[in-house]
């Protein structure tokens, strides 16, 4: 079964996940990188409810640790969306300059 | 199967027979088994849940008079067995179950008006839910001061239209009442439950299932389907849909098999997990809409090492949704090294008016591909092209939703005359059978125009007019489109979603699967009209862009377009599995409410 691996959680950056939003968010909304207002909201480049869960599933593969499904709703910018991951990963291990 | 008058003698045959067989189980997304439910106990604890509704709301009637007799119990709950248990406890009890999606508290103002309005809709007495959700909802009455304006309104009507209502919560240890259970009488002809169809959000209809209904529809489903004491069924769709109740939860019960739920979060999280799952439960059967195939198609990535195998599934049906011929290929295709056997996946015709399966074949054959002429097409009718007409250009490839089930009486109908359609011609898909429901709950106009249509003096069944349109060829039934979307002008028919895809090839900056084709009537004249989401930013290009989807078109179909409207990207109308909404789109146009660049 799909078991999140647990020494992948890594400590990404606020810029590492601003840059893999971006990425994906380019990839569903075929739209340059240009185009890209990391302050927009995810539902304005016509991100549907579907493709909102199965981004929070790739996500949870890239930081190695489980998301609600509907935190793109909570958090409904790429940049809230960095920015609360980066502190939710940084608090529990304490890393200095990682914000 | 032995003749069953109604779901509560599947349920205790199932208990006295083979009390200690699997039931259900319910997996977690990490693979875990959370639920597991034999027989036995599955028809305890339902029993036990329909006793204590009993005690609360059901008057003891020795004969049902009417379905208002009946009462409505409304069931919220996560993706869980405990769904299944509540459900079974409500036709215990002689009562009628009404499944509702769960709310989704990030998003109320999506989910609370229709919950909303199928309460009132519904004249539900009590809720079943868990204590988890139970607390979530005390909790947003708390907050109500703190919350915006519009939410806060919509949170005090809900909070108003409960209070009148009986709440009980299943996980909560209920006092054990079995004892004090008495045995409903129940008829056929009364109501098992109520499956709210996605319509409108203001005006849900609540098809009316009855125990007659469903019994006929899991026996022709089992006539065809023929799975057996040893098959398993993988669910991931939600159990509030009919697919998922009947197929995944009623269709096991009555045949004696296994059934494994997850929810739907899991499988669109990881889309693997669904094939991990069949693999490890050595799954017979399972569905999923045509959306489901697709994102497995881009999203499942298998290794070269891979254990997983499939070949167990001899059934993997496609339904619920219109199916695309070409996603089923490339799936099968793909996933055939993992030992998916092509001839198993199997496109569906049903809908919750006819309790759910219309139409399906036993297994896939070559003949269900079939490719037409396209300008008869445009003209309704039916002219069949041989497999090796290579033109792609003049030619539609379509796949056939199987046969009619055993029993079921279809028609294509000429939608305009409703006289039969001629052979060989498009038409509207008109059904009876004991599969066919009363009606709407509450809804006496809908239900006259949809069920009670007459078809010919020598003809005395009532028919339902499905709104779909499609044709027989060959002993097999094609599903064309709805019949609300169609687009005529000047006596031809053109299809929405034919236009909507020579709109998205004419210019690079259109976002494709973002396109909307419908007609208006203006002063009686027909016209057509174009919406079509483009990339951020390309205002400078918007003549060329219009210039180019009106060449496009021309070319295509040789029609006109009366104008067309370029729109921000994301604001197109789709429903939340990503489906587009042409009606909604189409009130935009006429009430000027696009949002455009």
């Amino acid at each position: 079964m799909t078991q999140l691996n647990s020494n992948h959680v890594a400590q990404l950056s606020q810029q590492q996940l601003t840059t893999w939003l971006v990425n994906k968010v380019i990839a569903i909304a075929k739209i340059e990188a240009h185009e890209i207002d990391i302050n927009e909201q995810f539902i304005n480049y016509g991100l549907n409810s579907v493709d909102a869960v199965t981004l929070s599933g790739e996500l949870e593969d890239f930081i190695g640790y489980e998301i609600p499904a509907s935190i793109m709703y909570e958090f409904s910018t790429i940049n809230e969306l960095a920015q609360h991951l980066s502190r939710d990963i940084d608090s529990p291990f304490a890393i200095e300059g990682e914000k | 199967m032995p003749n069953y008058n109604t779901i509560i003698d599947v349920i205790q045959d199932r208990s006295k027979i083979t009390p200690q067989n699997c039931a259900y189980r319910f997996i977690a997304g990490n693979g875990d088994e959370l639920a597991y439910l034999n027989y036995q106990t599955l028809e305890q604890v339902s029993l036990n849940i329909a006793a204590n509704i009993q005690q609360i709301c059901v008057t003891q009637e020795k004969q049902y008079e009417s379905h208002e007799q009946q009462s409505k119990v409304l069931l919220l709950f996560p993706p869980s067995l405990d769904f299944i248990t509540a459900f079974y406890g409500c036709l215990l009890s002689g009562s009628v179950a009404v499944p509702t999606a769960p709310l989704d508290f990030m998003r109320l103002e999506r989910t609370l008006p229709r919950l909303l309005a199928i309460i009132k809709n519904s004249d539900a007495c009590t809720i079943l839910t868990t204590y988890k959700i139970y607390s979530q909802i005390q909790e947003l009455y708390k907050n109500i001061d703190k919350t915006h304006n519009d939410i806060g309104d919509l949170i005090n009507q809900f909070k108003i239209s409960t209070t009148r209502l009986n709440w009980i919560l299943i996980d909560k240890p209920l006092s054990d009442l079995s004892e004090h259970w008495q045995a409903p009488c129940i008829k056929p002809s009364d109501l098992a439950f109520l499956q709210y169809t996605s319509g409108s959000t203001s005006m849900p209809k609540g098809v009316m299932i009855s125990h007659k209904n469903l019994i006929h529809n899991l026996e022709v489903i089992h006539q065809v389907a023929q799975q057996d004491g040893e098959s398993c069924f993988v669910n991931w769709l939600p159990m509030y849909h009919d697919m998922g109740l009947i197929g995944s939860v009623l269709y096991p019960l009555y045949v004696g098999f296994h059934s494994v739920q997850m929810s739907a979060i899991s499988f669109l999280k990881k889309p693997i997990r669904w094939f991990e799952v069949i693999n490890k439960y050595k799954a017979t059967i399972t569905a999923a809409p045509n959306f489901a195939y697709e994102l497995c198609i881009n999203k499942v990535q298998i290794d070269s090492n891979t254990q997983l195998d499939l070949s167990s599934l001899n059934l993997v049906l496609s339904g619920a949704e219109p199916i695309r011929s070409n996603v089923i290929k490339v799936f099968s295709e793909k996933f055939i090294n993992i030992g998916l056997i092509p001839q198993a996946i199997l496109p569906s015709y049903g809908l919750a008016e006819s309790t759910c399966a219309v139409s399906g074949n036993m297994k896939m054959t070559p003949n269900m591909f079939k490719r037409f002429n396209k300008l008869c097409f445009e003209q309704g009718i039916i002219n069949i092209l041989p497999n090796t007409y290579s033109e792609k250009k003049d030619t539609i490839e379509l796949i056939s939703c199987g046969s009619p089930l055993p029993s079921v009486n279809l028609k294509i109908v000429d939608p305009v005359t409703l006289q039969l359609s001629e052979l060989n011609h498009i038409g509207e898909i008109w059904l009876s059978s004991d599969s066919v429901a009363n009606g709407y709950w509450q809804h006496t106009a809908e239900t006259k125009k949809t069920f009670n249509q007459a078809l010919s003096i020598s003809d005395t069944s009532e028919y339902l007019r499905t709104g779909d349109l499609g044709f027989m060829y060959d002993g097999q039934l094609f599903i064309t489109g709805r019949l609300k979307d169609l687009i005529i002008l000047h006596g031809l028919n053109y299809y929405p979603q034919d236009i909507e895809l020579s709109v998205e090839q004419s210019h690079v900056e259109i976002r494709s699967g973002c396109t909307v084709a419908v007609s208006i009537d203006i002063q009686e004249q027909t016209e057509l009209y174009i919406v079509a989401e483009v990339r951020a930013k390309v205002r400078a290009l918007s003549d060329e862009i219009k210039e180019a989807i009106r060449r496009k078109v021309n070319a295509d179909h040789n029609i006109a377009i009366a104008d067309i409207y370029l729109i921000q990207p994301g604001s197109i109308n789709k429903t939340s599995s990503g489906k587009l909404q042409r009606n909604a789109c189409k009130q935009n146009i006429i009430s000027n409410r696009l949002k455009c660049i």
